[in-house]
């Protein structure tokens, strides 16, 4: 059914359970919904209840050189110590490429933390071994990157996200880590214009006034990719730190819009989870991330693998013993994928959780994220901490398609058209 | 075209418009992490 939402005065028509929306004549409207409505329905079953692993998370290592106050693992995991050998993670690619192949694609392994560098040898060891197998990815904090590792990366394509929480080296440093900023900066520019660059910044309350000037900053140096994430409360120095949800949007409005001009202006520069939640409306099955949907992506499209081989549905449930899916070592990726440990999470959808159930925008925000909300209220099935966070950014991405921004965004050449009136 | 202009954010609107797109590459999507390619629509 077709409900309405106003933006700037105009009527949006939206039907929550295909993300369909239009604006302008009410029996135009209805007459292309009911024409589409068939194939937009099987299009979210699809996108929602698809289980098909596409991605390894691999913690190579527990060890991390730095103390971010937000860390989202939890101390008795760090401090474990454990490095992957060569042998171990070895063995992981293995079991991965065999699972994929018997899917027919080619898979991804993205090496995450604590600090995925702390174990280079072995990574970039596999990597050599295996990128003709496998797309690789590496988020790190920097710190140990050299510039003959910047050209390895760059010549072995492998996606590196880089984490930086501020333009303000006092501000950066005081979350990651003396020394920080000027070695990210350095970095960056080893890494200029590379395709499979993109900077991550972590929103908590020290820097949220400061994403539209973080965005400036990236612009300038280059950077065509950017991750502004809210921090997950799942520990409880992340807690402490999650920003007030409205303030936080209109700061990261603010950054939104500076992309966008910037863009206009000649070079592309993208807030990925923006154009994550644009995506949601106008082609929810190309999106890219996954979090915000509804089951989320943990455990049926990724799952995470710590450095014993443990292995969880998404990072942030790691250590939470009764989200585990067992052993990557003793078990298949099938029986991992199968685990009732897993099943939690990917049988949880907003339907069950009745705010969210008559919210217009249940199926582009789709309540993220269950293992913060299970941390902070010992049950998955409530509405997200960030809940007006995403409201009123999902609106303003409404307001981006009625001012015609939508291809400042999000980029035309990747996709087609399903309809239109 | 018919187009409507909103007086407080001065910015000129369509007033009749719908559309939906789909990832024009098999394999793109859904992947979670920002694998950046060129059939990426990031």
């Amino acid at each position: 059914m077709l409900q309405t939402i106003t933006i700037d005065d105009v009527e949006f028509k939206i039907d929550p359970e295909t993300n369909f929306w239009g604006i302008g004549d009410q029996k135009k409207l209805e007459g292309l919904y009911f024409s589409v409505r068939k194939e937009l329905i099987e299009e979210m079953q699809n996108l929602r209840f698809c289980k098909d692993i596409i991605l390894l998370y691999v913690n190579p290592t527990d060890k991390c050189n730095a103390s971010c106050p937000y860390c989202y693992l939890p101390q008795n995991i760090k401090s474990r110590g454990k490095n992957m050998s060569y042998a171990e993670l070895n063995a992981v690619i293995e079991k991965a490429i065999e699972f994929f192949e018997s899917r027919g694609v080619k898979g991804s392994i993205v090496f995450h933390g604590s600090e995925p560098l702390m174990n280079r040898e072995n990574i970039f060891r596999v990597i050599e071994d295996y990128h003709n197998e496998l797309h690789f990815g590496i988020q790190t904090n920097g710190m140990l990157l050299a510039e003959e590792d910047a050209e390895f990366i760059k010549e072995k394509r492998v996606n590196i996200g880089i984490s930086l929480d501020s333009p303000d080296e006092v501000t950066n440093d005081a979350l990651r880590g003396q020394g920080h900023f000027s070695k990210v900066i350095e970095t960056l520019e080893w890494l200029s214009r590379y395709r499979g660059l993109n900077v991550v910044t972590t929103i908590t309350k020290h820097n949220q006034r400061q994403l539209a000037d973080m965005v400036r900053f990236l612009h300038e140096r280059e950077v065509s990719l950017c991750l502004i994430n809210p921090v997950r409360g799942t520990q409880k120095g992340s807690l402490a730190l999650r920003p007030e949800p409205q303030e936080m949007a209109k700061d990261f409005i603010k950054a939104v819009d500076t992309a966008i001009e910037l863009t206009k202006q000649g070079r592309r520069i993208v807030i990925g989870d923006f154009a994550n939640l644009l995506l949601g409306i106008i082609a929810p099955s190309a999106r890219v991330l996954m979090c915000d949907i509804s089951p989320c992506g943990a455990g049926r499209r990724f799952f995470s693998v710590t450095a014993n081989g443990e292995c969880y549905p998404c990072g942030e449930f790691i250590g939470m013993q009764e989200f585990t899916g067992g052993s990557i070592f003793n078990s298949t990726i099938e029986e991992i994928s199968d685990s009732d440990g897993f099943r939690k999470v990917m049988s949880r959808t907003v339907e069950w959780i009745a705010e969210c159930n008559i919210c217009l925008f249940k199926n582009i925000c789709g309540a993220p994220c269950p293992a913060e909300i299970y941390s902070t209220d010992g049950s998955m099935y409530k509405k997200s901490y960030y809940c007006d966070f995403y409201r009123k950014v999902i609106e303003h991405a409404l307001r981006v398609i009625l001012r015609g921004d939508t291809w400042h965004v999000l980029r035309r050449s990747a996709l087609r058209e399903k309809f239109s009136l | 075209m018919q187009r409507v202009v909103d007086m407080n954010n001065k910015n000129e609107y369509k007033v009749e418009m719908s559309y939906r797109m789909e990832c024009k590459y098999r394999g793109a999507g859904l992947t979670h992490y920002v694998m950046q390619s060129e059939d990426s629509p990031f």
